[in-house]
């Protein structure tokens, strides 16, 4: 009787399937990301006051809201919002934390001192009550909150990336590498960076999810995206006061954040399996 | 002499994916009661294949065929139920490297005296005789400090007491047959010279067959009555040490032993050919100096000589 | 004299606040002839890597001199130990650490070649293609990835490699002591052959008593840190004067 079933696990394993589902998944909301505006069924700012509050139906698959906007056209329009803040804050992260990672862990020394310190200091705040706090003193939009996010999130690479730099500068092919006569940077970038690349790759894809997240419930609690724009953290906001009679308004974002969520975990953890196996107990989600 | 051990025609085959990967093939050779046999041969030969083999310690894509027969009674497919009995008391294993098999976190008299699986020396009375005889193992392997060493971790002791501490967890339940997996290797000269003598000790005074595997000549020579030599899943030689060493009759055991320092490390021409891609006749035809127009089409027969056999067409009585 | 080490010493601190001050090399001293293989034997752990270390300008010496071809090599930065680096050339002891695992062997084989600008009046491939098969490697297995390919290729191979420089000095440390004896042979064999046919001095590092025998002409013997004793090779194997060094010359065992 459990045959099929563990056949099914079996090829679940086998093929990568979770890493198959995963990219699909991603494509899938890049391309509606890209072509927002001509999948969407209405103007996603156009109010229609006449038609607020009305439930899924023919009409507007996923109901309007209490200004009688089409909630589909809003999320379809929010996912440039998200994903476009999702991977402005992971490629500055990754870019400052692989740089300073990768000097702090090859040179060591002071410089790695200081680094690893001042990376100490950051990681014990919880990026949220940082972002919070940074908004509070910048002002808020969705450029202070890709800033503060980035100010928190570069510690993750900086870590790892050092982690693997230092462990890698005591490799025998490192010191090889130097006797044939490479210098400081061609070791950097041709031996340490290749091997470093693809944890990082790994984590990023994993943090995806995560800071699509983090987008959405600090532009929930009112930083970041401002009312207008359709960001689904404001639309959960937006919806929350409504969501006794007509729940699709919260609802339908809260499911688009998860849905994207999903994708780009499964996307990360699916490239861990390929990538590296070993990684499983090394890194994970938050 | 009566046979302790008689290993008859053993094949070994790995499953890999749907492909069978034949690894030993007809092996045979018999330990007599306190002798000392020694398998030499390349890395990835077959040797240690043909320990896990005896001990039941193949994966479970692995496939037993031909007969090992321990004390006159079949051993080769027996159910791991049926086996456990000999494990320990009458058969026991010392595993390769000390710095991977023993447990970092238990002490390394508590390691020793797990191997007695008997519950009476669990407690009291029997715990202290079992404590006394392992230390008095340990002076007998000539270990410093025997008394407080029961005490210490893994990580405390230097190799080579480590190495003498795997042995002592092989010896302590007096087995009658010990098989031995490289014990010199990836060792330093001073060392490699006391694990020999531990094992020349152990063969003079407790007087328990062993079989010896290694790619150390020089120790197999120390310890052994008997030298198989073992070339790609085959044994292509076996007989008296001096007459092996000395002797050399098949062209693989004269290449190997010319290729040492002291002889001039004459060169063997090739490699090793690959288990997923073996050549039809002699095995090791492609490499061999002396072959004939018979090597390459034929699988040479076994030729018995004085307590022993040689497999190639080039020798003659 | 091609290379001269003078009274070399390194301290490494460790412990609280680094007050504890461990000597892995101590007060060292010798030389190594033009053209001859320099033998250093002892047990694991007294100081003879740590030795080839500070000669291939990995690790600072504490004190003392490593002089050259009559120039101080010892504190050199990067770029001043440059064309030093075609110079002396060193083989390691784990034959499959030596090449980038992220990398294939071609792109490995060429480093050397692009770092120096050797490639100037020959091309690339021909140069490796030529330098490969004195070692009986072929270019196929070039392309392949070094955990694919056996310990005996791949030492071949750096050999190989260090020779492509056409050094003075070649450091071999423990060049055999992970390879079985017919792989090991061979290895001897291209190193001796380096040595008689393109005149390449040595500092051959082993625990292997044999095969020191076998390559040097001289040898030292290190304890501690220490050199206690040098000398010709047959003199010390047939006539010992440390106790130390006969204590280790009965660990000898002759077929």
């Amino acid at each position: 009787m459990f045959k099929p079933i563990n056949r099914f696990i079996d090829f679940l394993n086998r093929k990568n399937v979770i890493l198959f589902m995963g990219i699909t998944l991603t494509i899938l909301i890049i391309i509606v990301a890209i072509f927002a505006p001509y999948i969407e069924p209405y103007n996603p700012t156009k109010m229609e006051l006449s038609q607020k509050f009305i439930a899924p139906c023919s009409k507007y698959i996923l109901g309007t809201d209490h200004l009688g906007r089409d909630i589909l056209s809003r999320i379809i329009e929010g996912s440039r919002v998200s994903l476009l803040t999702a991977v402005f804050v992971v490629g500055i992260s990754v870019f400052i934390g692989l740089t300073l990672g990768l000097i702090s862990g090859y040179f060591g020394g002071a410089v790695d001192m200081v680094l690893m310190r001042i990376v100490d200091v950051l990681l014990a705040f919880p990026t949220i009550i940082f972002a919070l706090a940074l908004s509070t003193m910048i002002g808020t939009g969705q450029i202070n909150l890709i800033i503060a996010i980035c100010c928190i999130q570069w510690t993750r690479y900086a870590r790892v990336t050092r982690g693997e730099a230092v462990m890698l500068k005591n490799a025998e092919y490192i010191d090889a590498a130097k006797t044939i006569g490479n210098s400081n940077l061609s070791i950097i970038l041709n031996y340490v960076f290749p091997n470093v690349i693809s944890k990082i790759i790994i984590l990023a894809s994993l943090d995806m999810g995560t800071i699509i997240l983090y987008c959405a419930s600090l532009s929930f609690l009112g930083l970041g995206a401002q009312p207008p724009s359709p960001e689904w953290g404001v639309m959960i906001n937006e919806g929350k006061d409504y969501i006794q009679y007509a729940p699709w308004i919260a609802v339908s974002p809260g499911i688009a954040i998860a849905v994207c969520a999903l994708a780009f975990n499964m996307l990360g953890d699916g490239l861990r399996d390929m990538l590296d196996p070993r990684m499983k107990e090394t890194v994970r989600t938050e | 002499m009566e046979n302790l051990l008689e290993v008859k025609n053993l094949n070994v085959s790995f499953l890999m994916g749907k492909r069978k990967i034949h690894i030993l093939k007809d092996v045979s050779f018999n330990i007599e009661k306190n002798e000392v046999l020694a398998v030499i041969g390349e890395t990835g030969c077959g040797k240690s294949v043909t320990g896990s083999a005896i001990l039941h310690l193949l994966p479970e894509n692995a496939e037993v065929g031909g007969s090992i027969k321990y004390n006159g009674i079949d051993i080769t497919n027996i159910h791991e139920n049926e086996f456990r009995p000999y494990r320990g008391t009458e058969i026991a294993a010392v595993p390769q490297s000390p710095s991977t098999s023993l447990d970092p976190l238990m002490k390394v008299g508590k390691q020793v005296s797990e191997c007695v699986t008997d519950k009476k020396y669990k407690y009291g009375e029997h715990k202290k005789q079992l404590k006394e005889s392992i230390i008095n193992i340990f002076s007998k392997l000539k270990l410093p400090r025997i008394n407080e060493i029961y005490d210490d971790y893994p990580c405390e002791l230097s190799g080579g007491m480590n190495q003498r501490i795997l042995i002592s967890m092989g010896i302590v339940t007096k087995p009658k047959l010990l098989i031995v997996d490289e014990p010199t290797k990836a060792i330093d000269w001073a060392l490699r010279k006391e694990v020999i003598e531990v094992f020349q000790d152990l063969k003079k005074e407790r007087r328990c067959a062993m079989l010896f595997i290694t790619h150390d000549i020089a120790a197999a020579k120390c310890v052994a009555d008997r030298i198989a030599v073992m070339y790609c899943g085959q044994i292509v030689e076996i007989g008296y040490t001096n007459d092996v060493l000395n002797n050399p009759k098949h062209p693989y055991t004269k290449g190997l032993i010319a290729s040492m320092p002291s002889r001039g490390f004459h060169v063997m021409e090739g490699y090793m050919p690959s288990f997923a891609d073996l050549p039809i006749g002699c095995r090791f035809e492609p490499r061999c100096s002396e072959k004939t127009d018979n090597c390459s089409k034929y699988e040479p027969q076994m030729i018995n000589i004085k307590n022993g056999y040689v497999k190639c067409f080039r020798f003659k009585l | 004299m091609i290379l001269e080490v003078k009274n070399l010493s390194k301290q490494y601190s460790c412990g609280f606040f680094g007050l504890n001050k461990i000597n892995a090399v101590n007060n060292v001293s010798f030389y190594i002839d033009d053209g001859e293989i320099f033998g250093l034997i002892g047990e694991s752990g007294c100081g003879k890597t740590t030795i080839t270390r500070m000669i291939m300008g990995l690790l600072k010496p504490t004190k003392g001199n490593i002089i050259f071809e009559n120039e101080n090599i010892t504190r050199l930065n990067t770029k001043q130990w440059r064309p030093f680096r075609k110079k002396i050339q060193i083989v390691f002891q784990n034959p499959q650490m030596t090449f980038n695992p992220r990398r294939n062997l071609y792109f490995s084989c060429a480093e050397p070649i692009k770092i120096h600008g050797l490639s100037k009046d020959m091309n690339e491939k021909a140069m490796i293609r030529h330098m490969i098969e004195r070692v009986g490697i072929t270019e196929e297995q070039l392309k392949k990835f070094p955990h694919e390919i056996s310990g005996g290729q791949a030492q071949r191979l750096s050999i190989a490699r260090a020779l492509s420089l056409k050094p003075r000095l070649l450091v071999c440390d423990e060049p055999t002591s992970m390879l079985d004896v017919s792989v090991q042979a061979h290895i001897l064999k291209l190193i001796k052959e380096a040595n008689e046919k393109y005149g390449v001095s040595m500092l051959f590092i082993s625990h292997d008593l044999e095969v020191i025998q076998a390559m040097c002409s001289r040898i030292a013997v290190m304890k501690n840190g220490q050199i206690i004793e040098t000398g010709y090779t047959n003199e010390i194997f047939n006539n010992p004067k440390h106790e130390y060094t006969k204590k280790l010359l009965s660990s000898y065992i002759k077929i």
